[in-house]
């Protein structure tokens, strides 16, 4: 293919401008003051948003890494010349270690389990075998110990494989990708249940780590869309990615955003129709007069206006609709990781005050700078992948 | 004209390729040349191919969200009306008209309504199916096109076709052939394959064979039960005498047997046994509640909740009741009257006096004198 060839000279490598670079450094600059502040005002709720800082940032890489993944074990052609963005949004991961800093500190304000005694709690008490702090720990350095290898393993060997043009990485990957998949799936459903279900200790629920997982899958789909489009529209895609490779991130972004809906309804149909006080607290917590409307809000803002966005054919063929729906979703996800988070907490206390200004800003600003430090280490294509043809010539 | 041409008329042209590369070079000239109603025929589904042929997005998706939505509106409509509005049954205290919980049903219905009108609507509206034939497979390409050959079809119905200079109008030197597709004319292959005896005495051979298959398959060859382990396990059936039956003459522990027996009125002179307290009457009054309240109403007036559904039930405030003895009471809860059912089993003897206290209370309520006032 002469087209191919040509995609081929090009260098596609990605050098970061200086209005970007200024955008990312003010944001800081505001999230770091925004950030002090609220430190200094109130403890608590710093740490709460840091763990919702931590958690957002976190299932953002993962979603990403998945996405790669996925890629490999179901040997898709299509989505190879976005997989070099969504390997560089996995950074995301090791970020987020750094970002857990303040949870793991404020460990023993968070969490109820860790200073209850067992002789008031009998429930907890019995829950202790599996939360207490040592334990909690030990799999906190497990779940990223199996991150960061499938992380080094497939971002680290794809890049090299652009140097060196060695095909026997993919069949590698192809190999390594369907392990590390459920191994993936496992890590983030006991995070979810160590992380985010455990601050309301007695509550449970099955599907919990379900919920999480395809809040990761909208998450990273949604970011690496965002990154594609814009890439591609300020021209630092190649011409052979058309409307055909973005209608399947459309479609994807569309199929997760579902299942999300799909799980969080499954989860509160069954604790609404068994209304049992244990379980219902979870929901009581979060129907009080403020968090009622940021539920509702969720219901309008995560389900019904992407489904409607997205529903038509053209809607995912047109970059700019799709960059709008991505960006729209992430706010969605953010959203929904404060709403899992932060009533959990402090369900009594106001539901956003000047305290949370720092997240968008930290957000955006983690977000640019990371993108920055990784996009510039590697062509944005995977340049010497085996399939990069095939994906070339991919038509629906 | 030749009997041929009478019996056979032209629905299109093909044109064979040899590569999907040479078909799309085909399709694009045949579209300059003009044509219009265009389509393809390949061993595989061609990637893009529709975008050449200049077809816009399929409308089938339309049929599916009409589908959909209508299923959702029945779904809906349907739950709402069974479940709050007809019979309305409260379950573990939820809403009756319960959203969330009406939720799945409607989803399936959904799912079930548009995935139907898919596949029926591309059948039977886009397909245009069923058909008798295809005039494609009288080709004799036909078979080479379900292997390595590639043909662009031009249809009889698209303007720019003439029959006579579909050869040269389609004509460019990657083309391997061109033929023209005829097919029997759909009147006559109705006369000529429907409507013939052979065809009829088949149809009605396979109908008057399978039903007399399965009829004599479930009349001797017995049942065909995938499980039956529930059927055959060991169990007492409806209305069988229990195992254990008590020995005769003897009388359960708390239980002393009615001895007035379809004897009302002797039974008028029994007297009840156990004190008016406060919590006497509030036991009362809760199993009142319970037995009496459907029919005989909360103030037992006779308007209870089951009026519209049942015979109306008589109002416990008539002076024939008021001045029955509580013995009498007794008796027509023991044993019923009329329409009442008996309660001797349902509520137990303590219960029935308690009633009977209750009841007491109420007709004072209903029909106070001028002393109950000071």
């Amino acid at each position: 293919m002469t087209h191919a060839a040509r995609s081929r000279g090009h260098s596609w490598s990605y050098t970061v401008t200086g209005r970007v670079r200024l955008v990312a450094g003010a944001t800081a600059v505001v999230a770091v003051i925004l950030l002090a502040a609220s430190l200094w005002s109130d403890w608590t709720r710093f740490l709460a948003n840091s763990l919702v800082f931590f958690v957002f940032t976190l299932t953002l890489g993962l979603g990403s890494l998945f996405l790669v993944t996925l890629e490999y074990t179901v040997n898709a052609t299509w989505s190879v010349p976005f997989r070099r963005i969504a390997e560089n949004l996995a950074v995301l991961i090791p970020i987020s270690l750094i970002l857990a800093l303040p949870v793991l500190v404020g460990v023993g304000t968070l969490y109820e389990w860790t200073h209850t005694g067992s002789a008031d709690d009998p429930i907890l008490a019995g829950k202790s075998g599996y939360l207490n702090l040592p334990f909690f720990l030990v799999r906190f350095v497990l779940f990223f110990a199996v991150w960061l290898v499938g992380y080094r393993f497939l971002v680290e060997g794809s890049r090299k494989q652009d140097q060196v043009g060695n095909k026997s990485f993919s069949e590698r990957a192809s190999r390594f990708s369907p392990v590390f998949m459920i191994l993936l799936v496992v890590t983030i459903t006991f995070a979810a249940f160590d992380w985010v279900m455990s601050l309301v200790p007695h509550w449970y629920s099955s599907i919990f780590g379900i919920y999480l997982f395809v809040s990761c899958m909208v998450a990273g789909v949604s970011l690496t869309t965002l990154a594609a489009t814009h890439l591609k529209m300020k021209g630092l895609l190649p011409s052979e990615v058309g409307p055909d490779h973005f209608y399947n991130l459309g479609a994807l972004m569309f199929a997760f955003n579902t299942a999300w809906a799909y799980v969080a309804f499954a989860q509160f149909l069954l604790i609404w129709y068994a209304n049992l006080p244990q379980e219902t607290i979870w929901y009581a917590m979060r129907s009080a007069s403020g968090w009622g409307v940021v539920s509702w809000l969720l219901v309008v803002v995560h389900f019904i206006v992407p489904f409607v966005a997205l529903l038509n054919r053209s809607a995912k063929t047109s970059l700019k609709r799709l960059r709008w729906v991505a960006a729209w979703i992430l706010g969605a996800h953010a959203l929904d990781m404060y709403w899992l988070i932060a009533p959990s907490i402090r369900a009594e206390e106001t539901v956003f005050s000047w305290q949370e200004l720092w997240l968008p800003f930290a957000a955006l600003a983690v977000g640019l700078l990371a993108w920055q430090w990784t996009a510039r280490r590697a062509p944005l294509l995977p340049v010497n992948d085996p399939k990069l043809d095939a994906a070339f010539r991919f038509h629906l | 004209m030749t009997e041929r041409e009478e019996r056979f008329e032209i629905v299109g042209a093909i044109a064979i390729y040899g590569s999907p590369d040479d078909l799309a070079d085909g399709i694009l000239r045949a579209r300059k040349e003009g044509f219009t109603r265009l389509d393809t025929i390949s061993p595989y589904p061609l990637h893009g191919v529709d975008r050449l042929l200049g077809k816009g997005p399929s409308r089938l998706g339309y049929v599916a969200a009409v589908a959909g939505l209508t299923a959702t509106v029945i779904a809906k409509t349907a739950q709402w009306w069974v479940s709050a509005v007809d019979y309305p049954l409260n379950i573990g205290g939820n809403p009756l008209f319960a959203l969330p919980a009406f939720v799945p049903v409607t989803f399936e219905l959904m799912v079930l309504f548009a995935s139907l009108a898919t596949v029926i609507g591309m059948l039977a509206v886009f397909n245009r199916l069923p058909r008798y034939g295809s005039a494609l497979l009288r080709s004799r390409y036909i078979r080479d096109l379900t292997c390595n050959r590639y043909a662009l079809v031009v249809e009889a119905s698209d303007r720019r076709f003439r029959a006579e200079t579909v050869r040269e109008d389609l004509w460019d030197p990657n083309v391997q052939a061109v033929e023209l597709l005829r097919r029997k004319k759909p009147s006559l292959y109705y006369k000529e394959r429907v409507l013939s005896v052979p065809f009829l005495v088949l149809v009605i051979g396979v109908a008057i064979f399978s039903s007399t298959a399965t009829r004599l398959v479930f009349r001797y060859g017995g049942e065909i039960s995938p499980f039956s382990f529930m059927k055959y396990q060991p169990r007492l059936g409806a209305q069988q005498t229990p195992v254990a039956v008590p020995v005769e003459g003897t009388v359960a522990r708390g239980y002393l047997p009615y001895p007035y027996k379809g004897q009302p009125e002797e039974a008028a002179s029994l007297v009840n046994p156990l004190p008016i307290t406060a919590s006497n009457l509030a036991r009362g009054r809760d199993r009142f509640t319970v037995f009496c309240q459907p029919c005989h109403g909360r103030l037992g007036d006779g308007r209870g909740t089951l009026t519209e559904a049942f015979p109306k039930a008589p109002t416990l405030h008539s002076r024939k009741v008021r001045e029955w003895s509580d013995g009498r009471i007794y008796a027509t809860l023991t044993e019923g009257q009329n329409l009442m059912p008996r309660h001797e089993s349902q509520v137990s003897r303590d219960d029935r006096w308690l009633i009977i206290h209750y009841l007491r209370v109420l007709q004072r309520s209903q029909n106070a004198m001028e002393q109950d006032l000071q």
